[in-house]
C-alpha cells in the first residue's frame, strides 16, 4: 500500500477537527474525500502534509512519516495543491514551480559560494524538470510570466506543475475544480487521469459529485471530523448515513 | 515509484519556442529572470565608477574619512539586505553585531599585535556569526514581530553586558587608540588608503552577494518570506536557510565593525545605538529594499545628506526628516528600485516583479499573522 494513514486526529484547542481517521490509497489509485463544508477534509489533508499538529500513524510506501513537520510529509513524497491558489507574488511562473524542486542537490550557500559549477549544472536540470512539468499541464508559454498575473484556473495548474516538480508519490488535491469553468474541468480530469496513469496515488476533496464519481475508485466520506462511510461510489451513495449526512446539505457548487 | 515529470520530454513542440530556445542558448540563458540581469556587468560598472571618479570628487581629509565610513556602513548594509531583504527578518541587531565585530578585532590586535588586523577581523566575523546562528536558532520559531522585539533585546542586553566587560571592550565601552589596519606589513595609515582597504572589501562583499543572488539560495528565502508554510510543504527548508541569512548578514555587521573601529581608531558602543540601528533600516529603505545595491546608495544618502545640509545649521534636523518624507513617498521602491523600473520602461520591458520593496508593505508584513490576511487555505 503506497499510504497508509491510521487513526489521523486534529485538535484545535478542544475541539476535535478530524478524529481517528484511516485511509490508504494504493499507487494508481484515486481516492475521493467528500463531506460537507467543516468536516473536516481539508484539516486531514493539513494533517497528512505537516502543517497541522495531529496523532496517529502514517507511512508511505511502508516508511513511516512523522506528523507535524511539512519536511517530513515532502521528503516522504506527499505534495499537496491547495484550496486557493497560493503563488508567490515575486515569482515568475516558472520560479512558482521551481520552488518545490525535487533535486535540491547544490541549492544552498555551499552551491552559491563554493561548489557554483555543480550548483548550475544541477538548477539548469531543475529548470528543465520544472519546464517540462508546466508543459505538461499546459502552460509552458506562460513560463516567464508573473505569476500573479495567470487566471486563477491556470494558478492552480501552476501549482499542479509545482507539485508535480516535488516527483510526488502522493498527490493531494483540495477542491481543484472549485472555480473551473466546464472545458477547465475537463482537462483537469484528463490530467488528474494521466497522472494516475503514471501510478500516483491521489486523494481528491471536491464538492462536485459528478467530477468525484468520474474520477474515483473509491470514496470517504467525513463528517463532523469523523469518516461515516467508504466504498466504490455506487456503494457510499446508497449508505443512508451518507445520504442524511451530506447529500441533504449539499449545495452542488 | 514513478516520476510523473518526464524530464527528457521535448517541450519544443508546444507554443514555448521562444523560452525553451533560449533555455538550453548559453550558460544562463533562460530560466528565471534574476539569472538574466547584468549583474556583474553592473558590478564591474559600480566600482570602476567610485574607484575613479570618487577620489578625485572629494580630496579633504574628513571628505575621504567619510567616503570610507560610507563604504562601511554599505558593507553592515548589505548584510541587513540578506537578513532582512532576502530572508524578510527585521533583526535590530546589526549595529550590535557591528560594535561586537568591532570590539573583537580591536582585542585580538591587542593582544597579538597590530600585524594581526586580518586574523582579528575574521575572527570579528566568526564571533558576530556564531553568536548570530544561536540567537536565530533561539528564535527560529518567533514571528516576524517578535523576532523584531527579541533581537532588539539581544542588542540592548548585549550594550550592557559590553559596557561592563572591562578588559574585553574598554572602560565603559570605549577602546581607544586601535592600531590602523595592516596587512602583510603594509600599514593604511591615510584616511585615502583606508578608503581603498574599504571599497575592495565592499567589491568583495558585493561580489559575494551577487553570487548569492544568482543561486537558488534567493528563490528559497523570497518563498519563505513570501509565504512560509507553502514554501514548507514544498521541500524549502525555511528556518535553515533564514538562519543562515541572519547569521551570514551579521558576520558583515561584524566586518564593518571591524573596519570601522581600524579607521576610526576608536570603538565606543554609544555610536552603535538606536540611531544607528534605524539609520540601516533607512538606508536599506531610501536605496530599495530589493536589491543588493539598496544599500550602497541608501548609506551614501544617509553619510552624505547631513553635511550637505550642516550648513542650515538649526535647520538641518527639519530639512533632513522632510527630505526622508519625500524620497520614501516619491520613491516608495527606493532610489534602486525607482531606477530599475525607469530603465525597465525605457527598454520596453517588463519592471521587475518585487511586490513587498515598499516600506508601507514591509512593514505591515512585520506584523502578527492574525491582523494581516491570512494566507493559510480555510480549514473546513
Amino acid at each position: 500500500m503506497l499510504l497508509r494513514a491510521e487513526s489521523i486526529s486534529v485538535n484545535f484547542g478542544g475541539v476535535q477537527a478530524v478524529s481517528e481517521v484511516s485511509a490508504h490509497c494504493a499507487a494508481g489509485e484515486l481516492l475521493g474525500v467528500i463531506g460537507p463544508n467543516g468536516s473536516g477534509k481539508t484539516t486531514f489533508l493539513n494533517a497528512l502534509t505537516g502543517v497541522v499538529d495531529a496523532q496517529g500513524k502514517l507511512t508511505v510506501d511502508g516508511e513511516p512519516v512523522r506528523l507535524g513537520q511539512p519536511a517530513r510529509s515532502y521528503r516522504s513524497g506527499l505534495m499537496r495543491v491547495f484550496q486557493a491558489p497560493q503563488m508567490f507574488p515575486s515569482f515568475t511562473v516558472l520560479e512558482n514551480v521551481l520552488v518545490s524542486s525535487r533535486d535540491r542537490t547544490a541549492a544552498g550557500f555551499a552551491g552559491s559560494w563554493v561548489i557554483r559549477p555543480i550548483m548550475w549544472r544541477h538548477e539548469r536540470q531543475r529548470w528543465r524538470t520544472a519546464l517540462a512539468a508546466l508543459e505538461r499541464v499546459g502552460l509552458s508559454e506562460f513560463a516567464d510570466e508573473p505569476a500573479t498575473s495567470m487566471s486563477y484556473g491556470n494558478q492552480r495548474l501552476v501549482e499542479m506543475a509545482r507539485a508535480l516538480v516535488a516527483a510526488p508519490k502522493v498527490l493531494m488535491l483540495d477542491e481543484p475544480s472549485a472555480g473551473l469553468n466546464d472545458a477547465e474541468t475537463d482537462g483537469l480530469a484528463d490530467l488528474i487521469s494521466a497522472l494516475r496513469t503514471d501510478g500516483l496515488g491521489i486523494l481528491l476533496v471536491d464538492h462536485k459529485i459528478d467530477f468525484i464519481d468520474r474520477l474515483c475508485d473509491r470514496i470517504m466520506v467525513l463528517e463532523m471530523g469523523a469518516k461515516i462511510a467508504e466504498g466504490p461510489p455506487a456503494q457510499v451513495w446508497s449508505d443512508p448515513r451518507v445520504m442524511d449526512a451530506y447529500l441533504g446539505t449539499v449545495d452542488d457548487a | 515509484m514513478t516520476v510523473p515529470v518526464d524530464v527528457r520530454q521535448d517541450a519544443s513542440d508546444g507554443g514555448s519556442r521562444r523560452t525553451v530556445g533560449s533555455l538550453f542558448a548559453g550558460r544562463s540563458a533562460g530560466g528565471p529572470p534574476v539569472y538574466r540581469e547584468h549583474k556583474f556587468a553592473t558590478w564591474v560598472a559600480l566600482f570602476a565608477f567610485i574607484a575613479l571618479v570618487v577620489p578625485n570628487l572629494f580630496t579633504g581629509m574628513a571628505d575621504q574619512l567619510s567616503l570610507s565610513v560610507w563604504l562601511c556602513y554599505s558593507i553592515a548594509g548589505v548584510g541587513f539586505y540578506w537578513v532582512f531583504g532576502l530572508a524578510g527578518r527585521f533583526a535590530f541587531c546589526q549595529t550590535f553585531m557591528m560594535a561586537l565585530g568591532g570590539y573583537t578585532s580591536a582585542w585580538i590586535t591587542l593582544k597579538l599585535g597590530p600585524g594581526w588586523f586580518v586574523i582579528g577581523v575574521l575572527g570579528a566575523m566568526a564571533v558576530t556569526g556564531l553568536i548570530a546562528a544561536a540567537v536565530g536558532l533561539i528564535l527560529s520559531r518567533a514571528q516576524e514581530f517578535y523576532f523584531a522585539i527579541g533581537t532588539l533585546a539581544v542588542a540592548q542586553v548585549g550594550a550592557v553586558i559590553l559596557t561592563h566587560t572591562t578588559s574585553f571592550s574598554g572602560a565603559d565601552g570605549s577602546t581607544v587608540a586601535i592600531a590602523p589596519p595592516e596587512i602583510f606589513g603594509f600599514i593604511f595609515e591615510s584616511y585615502l588608503q583606508m578608503f581603498w582597504l574599504s571599497l575592495v572589501v565592499l567589491a568583495v562583499v558585493v561580489f559575494v552577494a551577487i553570487l548569492l543572488e544568482r543561486s537558488p539560495v534567493r528563490r528559497q528565502a523570497i518563498a519563505g518570506r513570501e509565504n512560509a508554510m507553502v514554501a514548507r510543504t514544498g521541500g524549502v527548508p525555511v528556518v535553515r536557510v533564514q538562519v543562515m541569512l541572519f547569521a551570514f548578514g551579521s558576520m558583515l555587521g561584524g566586518l564593518s565593525g571591524a573596519l570601522l573601529g581600524a579607521i576610526n581608531s576608536t570603538v565606543d558602543i554609544n555610536s552603535f545605538g538606536t540611531s544607528l540601528a534605524i539609520g540601516i533600516f533607512l538606508m536599506l529603505f531610501i536605496g530599495g529594499v530589493g536589491s543588493v545595491w539598496g544599500p550602497i546608495v541608501g548609506a551614501a544618502f544617509y553619510v552624505a545628506i547631513p553635511q550637505v545640509l550642516s550648513g542650515l545649521a538649526q535647520y538641518e534636523n527639519i530639512v533632513y526628516g522632510a527630505l526622508l518624507l519625500v524620497v520614501i513617498i516619491v520613491f516608495p521602491e527606493g532610489l534602486v528600485g525607482a531606477l530599475r523600473t525607469v530603465s525597465a520602461r525605457i527598454r520596453h520591458r517588463r519592471p521587475p516583479l518585487e511586490p513587498g520593496v515598499t516600506l508601507v508593505e514591509r512593514l505591515t508584513s512585520l506584523l502578527p499573522t492574525g491582523i494581516r490576511k491570512e494566507h493559510d487555505a480555510p480549514p473546513g
